[in-house]
């Protein structure tokens, strides 16, 4: 069965290459470029994961987590933070999101991630 | 030292401008990867189509318009930190680009703040503390923010009477604070309002 992948993310040019290489593996995905238009698309469809920038313009990722939590509560969502700092991280993960990776990313660890949120 | 700036406000600016500059790196050497590793990808997955021609440029023209930008957001940090050289051979104060520093504090913190420049800053060079030029022009592009980042903030900057003048052109009406006005008049440059605008004028040394 195809694991239906939603990213949210402002970096259009990385979110679209990453999704390119998802799709490549087999999964089926969709991007968002903030938190607003992710929800919209989480209210929308079904998804089986969420990767989940945690700063973006706009509605910021803990934020947009915490509107996941209350429409769906049991998604699964992976954060992604460009900072050097983990505090985001680790608050994100009191806030229910299954696991948090640093950019730039290792596409294997993304994959070990994913699997473990699918699969828990 | 400026008497108005305390060490505590000037270490905090350097935090504050270096945070979204340097995660703005983390995300330029994340697309840089993801790029290499989709080419990589292409090659392994593709085995029966091998990699077009446009599928490479395609690749190689994202990654190196991410070395530039990589390249322009390391050369203002760079110069960030150069900022304060003169401090260690001269008496304070020293000669400041304004226009230098103003492009180094909305550049940086675009991320943050998403101001943006106009129109090139002209040359005007003043006599300052380096630093508490700076967080002037931090905390004058930190107030006229969007207050939900929804917007970008224009900054515009034009000379009048040998003074140069950089205007702040925010989404409401802006009540510069006590500490902002004074930090103003230390550096000899004059806040005023109209409507919406922040308009801060640097007379010549």
């Amino acid at each position: 069965m195809t694991t239906h992948i939603l990213l949210i993310d402002d970096e259009q040019e990385f979110v679209t290459t990453l999704a390119e290489r998802l799709d490549m593996r087999g999964f089926s995905t969709a991007t968002a470029a903030d938190g607003e238009s992710g929800l919209a698309m989480i209210r929308e469809t079904t998804w089986d994961v969420v990767i989940l920038d945690l700063l973006m313009p706009g509605m910021s990722g803990l934020e947009t987590l915490r509107h996941i939590r209350e429409i769906t509560p049991g998604l699964p969502v992976i954060l992604l933070t460009g900072h050097g700092s983990t505090r985001e991280g680790m608050e994100g993960m009191q806030l229910g999101a299954v696991d948090y990776l640093m950019k730039p990313l290792a596409i294997e660890e993304l994959l070990e991630k994913l699997k473990e949120a699918v699969n828990p | 030292m400026n008497p108005a700036t305390t060490q505590k406000e000037t270490t905090a600016l350097m935090g504050a401008v270096t945070a979204p500059a340097t995660h703005d790196l983390m995300n330029v050497l994340a697309i840089i990867g993801e790029h290499a590793g989709l080419l990589s990808d292409l090659l392994r997955f593709s085995k029966e189509a091998p990699l077009s021609e446009s599928q490479l440029t395609k690749g190689l023209t994202a990654i190196e318009a991410q070395v530039a930008r990589g390249r322009t957001l390391l050369s203002l940090l760079n110069r960030l930190a150069h900022a304060t050289d003169g401090l260690l051979t001269h008496e304070e104060p020293v000669p400041c680009d304004t226009g230098a520093a103003l492009e180094e504090m909305v550049s940086l913190t675009q991320r943050r703040f998403h101001a943006r420049l106009e129109n090139p800053v002209p040359d005007h060079t003043i006599t300052c503390d380096p630093m508490s030029l700076r967080l002037l022009l931090y905390r004058l592009v930190e107030l006229t923010t969007h207050p939900t980042q929804a917007e970008e903030t224009p900054i515009t900057s034009r000379y009048r009477d040998k003074a140069l003048l950089i205007t702040f052109h925010g989404h409401h009406a802006v009540a510069v604070p006590q500490p902002l006005v004074t930090l103003s008049e230390s550096l000899n440059t004059h806040l005023s309002c109209a409507h919406h605008d922040l308009i801060l004028t640097i007379p010549a040394s």
